[in-house]
């Protein structure tokens, strides 16, 4: 194959409104009337090219958002309506007229889990007036998303890019299993019959460099199994532990490093401690650090340990190949007992709004489930977009889950990649996607409310993936 | 009412008085000085060569209030597989007489897991008559050193301090794939498209402790690292990891730290990749192309340090020493009719082949177990349980390659801040599986490598929670840390 040059350009911006605005990610309504930390987005363009010809190109965009809501089959339901935010979509129609001899295709979004970011659906909280409701928001959303978007492509410059892979300790299995079983998300560890946390954590940090001609680093893409969903007093905005981050990494590698915080696998994670908390915060004290501030230490000190070590490896004539193709996931079947139990369940629900209680995105998560019942009739399996990326020896693969993190060990175990990068929360539901034994365990994560996807359809989208990812390494 | 209780608690917890912790160290080299078979491995090893040294260090502790000794411990840590039956035994029995004062139930060993350390009992491989060291005859070499660093640091201790911390370490890999059909294999293969996930947990927690002496010098060190040494593998004699731990640590501190590595529950659990094996080498290439050792080492000592920077923020010299040591018993894990047929069918074909005297043992005590069983003969497995607090930090041990989710649950439910799980302490009990790994099965969950099983793992748990949480009835004197501002 002909050298290639590979052509980068990034920037980054702030997402957070200058109003009051509904927290997302939560189970009742959370304003936030100040701004803790500010979410941001941020946007890396790579094209390689052989002369003028461009050989092929993405764009990556990283957000402080819970989730990046896609869309579902077209149906009339209430459910369609709640999972068809079309974000991404309208996102790329607007953005189209801007991006000259870009396919839209090869743009996607992706949300870093912050429960303390701005909500983009409407209908899921009442929103009192005065506070910035999601269609608003969603329009200062695009606006910026666009400004980083079209500045990342149109001043894209040959480069250089380098890979590397250490280890930090965020995540926590949140998932506590019990003698008789069962398994409760953020169950506790000192009951006399808890016997184990139920899965794999991934400490893994996965990340890209990008360095301009003169070997200044420009941007990076920091891959790590743990949604960030460690801050929430639920009354500020809160880019949780990617601001730390960005705030350590800017401090040592020039203010202008744009930072992708890319989640992977983890939809049984998080960075809650489920046990050893007070060893835990006696540590932070005796280093003066937040709990925030200790888990970026973490990160930041791998990400540059990991810098300094692959930045002799600085490569600019990299294959770049970029899928984007429509798979297919069997659905979770929602069975007569669960409907029942979800019927009951809203009753009861409703009677509380009745008295003035806050329960309606609780109920609303049962009346989906309602709703599925009727819709899996007719639509057995859903549809997401997969973007698999070849990008030197590193493969990155999206998914629109919050999926549990044994897929993700296995999408990385048998990838042909040196590296490979799991990219949860891309456009899509954002519903939870549990394993097997996850299933058997049920609770919140695990039950039928929670997974429009379940063990069947996740192995599939491993499936699909691997094929995907490893027909990039004949 | 309210008040007045609180205010007379608070008199109680000023007065207790404040005791005096003593603290000695002794490390002895325990390297034979002939070829010796190895130990760890189904195959007969002989050494052919000592790649590093293996060493043995005692840490001696004693609280004092004035004249009077309040309580003392003596750990010693040892680069070796296990401490087989008998070895303690054999050290206090070497030791009675030369420690005035010192009750010998209150030494405790533990072991690396090293598996490229000698074999300590005979017959259990078939090794050459001639030109190797009798397995008893290293083990009498061995106590004797160990003895020596035991008597030797009881004598040096002095007026110390101590400090406690933790860090992490991505060291522990569990080592056991699970498959579709629901099956367990230790080592198995991760690339296979039945492949569904790593059974169990790792803990990365790397709890340490320190201690100096009166002159704020860093004296001694335990590293609780969750995952046994055994990295290294071939005819060389080696201290795996903890090599260049010990060395890069003692560059650093001094070359007189002793250090003692206290291996955590890790029966699952090795430092062997089980996926991601390319990314490793390559980053290990770009770092100088240094050895997998050599890189476990760098993350644990990197961990030490960030436990230290802590640590040393909150030094204590009033530290509260209980030490408590228990025979339990623990019901044996059942051979069924299946299990022995199975076992009866791998011993026949084993018996008469020198070579194979390791499977045929294996094999074999399953059938005696079974048929004891059947008499009602069959006596629970008892074990020595020391539990030690010192300070805010509780120590238990157990003398079994312990599955992780029991130590996780020994440290969720301990009353301390910080709890260290020593596991191969004592004496050598054999893996203990959890309940999961029983199901999926596979080598360390099999029958054959379980006298304790599932039943009697959580009685271990059990029992040593309880131990712990008598240890911390006693309200005591605490400084609260103060907050430093360091990495920011």
């Amino acid at each position: 194959m002909p050298a290639s040059e590979l052509w980068i350009g990034s920037a980054s911006t702030s997402i957070t409104p200058d109003r009051p605005v509904a927290l997302a990610g939560q189970m009742s309504t959370h304003i936030a009337k100040k701004v803790e930390s500010p979410c941001t987005a941020t946007a890396v363009a790579l094209e390689t090219r052989q002369g003028n010809k461009s050989v092929d190109h993405v764009i990556f965009v990283a957000c402080d958002l819970a989730v990046i809501r896609g869309e579902l089959e077209d149906s009339p339901t209430e459910l369609a309506k709640f999972l068809e935010a079309k974000m991404q979509n309208e996102f790329r129609q607007r953005v189209k007229p801007r991006l000259k001899g870009f396919d839209l295709n090869k743009l996607f979004l992706t949300a870093t889990h912050t429960h303390s970011g701005p909500v983009t659906m409407d209908g899921v909280y009442v929103i009192p007036p005065g506070v910035m409701q999601p269609k608003e928001y969603l329009e200062f959303l695009y606006e910026r998303l666009g400004e980083i978007v079209v500045k990342a492509w149109e001043t894209r410059r040959p480069g250089g890019v380098s890979w590397g892979l250490g280890h930090a300790v965020v995540a926590q299995n949140r998932r506590a299993v019990y003698a008789d079983g069962s398994a409760q998300m953020y169950g506790k560890t000192d009951r006399p019959d808890f016997r184990g946390l139920e899965g794999y954590e991934d400490h893994g940090v996965e990340t890209l460099f990008f360095w301009d001609a003169d070997k200044k680093l420009i941007a990076t893409a920091i891959n790590v199994a743990c949604p960030a969903q460690e801050a929430g007093t639920g009354r500020g905005v809160n880019a949780d532990f990617w601001h730390e981050v960005r705030v350590a990494l800017r401090r040592q590698h020039g203010d202008g490093l744009d930072v992708l915080g890319w989640i992977g696998a983890s939809g049984d994670q998080s960075p809650r401690l489920m046990y050893r908390k007070a060893a835990e915060e006696r540590m932070r004290k005796l280093r003066g650090l937040t709990r925030l501030e200790e888990i970026a230490w973490r990160i930041v000190q791998t990400v540059n340990d990991v810098c300094e070590v692959t930045k002799k490896e600085i490569q600019t004539d990299v294959p770049l190949v970029h899928k984007v193709r429509t798979i297919e996931l069997p659905i979770r079947k929602v069975t007569e007992e669960e409907v029942a139990k979800a019927k009951a369940e809203c009753a009861a629900l409703l009677e509380q709004e009745k008295k003035g209680k806050d329960t309606l995105a609780r109920r609303l998560w049962h009346e989906k489930l309602i709703q599925r019942h009727e819709w899996q009739q007719s639509n057995p399996v859903y549809r997401m977009e997969l973007h698999v990326i070849r990008l030197g020896d590193v493969a990155i693969a999206t998914n629109p889950f919050e999926l549990f993190t044994d897929y993700g060990v296995q999408i990385k175990a048998r990838s042909k990649a040196l590296q490979t990068f799991v990219i949860q929360l891309a456009a899509g539901p954002g519903t939870y996607l549990p394993t097997e034994r996850a299933v058997r365990g049920a609770g919140y994560s695990a039950v039928a409310q929670s997974n429009l996807v379940g063990p069947e359809g996740g192995q599939v989208l491993v499936e699909r993936t691997i094929e995907a990812i490893n027909e990039l390494w004949p | 009412m309210k008040t007045i209780g609180c205010l007379f608690l608070f008199a109680i917890v000023a007065t207790v008085p404040a005791a005096e912790l003593w603290v000695g160290g002794a490390t002895v080299d325990i390297t034979p000085d002939q070829p010796v078979g190895l130990d760890g491995m189904r195959g007969i090893r002989v050494s052919t060569k000592a790649a590093t040294p293996l060493t043995a260090t005692a840490l001696a502790l004693e609280s004092r209030d004035g004249h009077k000794s309040l309580d003392a411990a003596i750990i010693v840590s040892c680069d070796i597989i296990a401490i087989r039956a008998g070895i303690q035994d054999k050290v206090r029995e070497k030791l009675k007489g030369r420690l005035s004062g010192f009750d010998l139930k209150k030494i405790f060993l533990c072991a690396t897991h090293t598996h490229s350390a000698p074999v300590t009992e005979d017959g259990k491989y078939a090794l050459p008559e001639t030109g190797v060291m009798k397995p008893s005859v290293y083990a009498d070499f061995m106590t004797s050193r160990i003895a020596d660093a035991i008597a030797e640091s009881w004598q040096n201790r002095k007026p110390g301090k101590a400090g406690w911390g933790q860090g992490h370490a991505v060291i522990a890999q569990n080592r056991r794939a699970v498959y579709a059909d629901g099956t367990a294999k230790m080592y198995g293969a991760t690339n296979d498209p039945k492949f569904r996930c790593i059974e169990g947990y790792e803990d990365h927690n790397v709890d340490v402790l320190f201690f100096w002496n009166q002159q704020d010098q860093l004296i001694a060190t335990a590293i609780n690292l969750p995952c046994p040494s055994q990295e290294v593998g071939g005819n060389a004699i080696h201290a795996d990891f903890w090599y260049p731990v010990y060395n890069t640590l003692r560059e650093r501190h001094g070359k007189s730290l002793f250090i003692l590595p206290w291996t955590g529950a890790g029966g699952d659990v090795v430092s062997r990749l089980m996926y991601g094996k390319a990314a490793d080498e390559r980053m290990r290439k770009l770092r100088g192309n240094i050895s997998r050792i050599d890189e476990l080492a760098r993350r644990i000592v990197n961990a030490w340090e960030d436990a230290y920077e802590g640590a040393r923020n909150d030094i204590r010299a009033d530290v509260v020493l209980r030490h408590c040591v228990k025979e339990i018993e623990l019901p044996m894990r059942q051979v069924t009719d299946a299990e022995v047929a199975e076992a009866r069918k791998e011993a026949a074909k084993y018996a008469k082949d020198p070579a194979q005297r390791w499977n045929y043992g294996w094999n074999q005590r399953v059938v005696d177990r079974y048929e004891a069983q059947k008499a009602g003969t069959e006596e629970p497995f008892k074990m020595e349980l020391h539990v030690l607090r010192v300070g805010d930090v509780a120590i238990a041990t157990n003398p079994f390659e312990l599955y992780t989710d029991y130590g996780v649950q020994m440290k969720a439910r301990s009353p301390a801040i910080q709890t260290f799980v020593i596991q191969l302490a004592c004496s050598s009990g054999g893996y203990l599986a959890s309940e999961r790994a029983v199901r999926g099965g596979g080598y360390g969950a099999v029958i054959q490598s379980n006298r304790v099983g599932p039943e009697g793992g959580q009685v271990l748990v059990d029992r040593t929670v309880e131990a712990m949480k008598e240890l911390w009835e006693q309200p005591v004197t605490t400084k609260r840390p103060a907050s430093k501002k360091s990495r920011k």
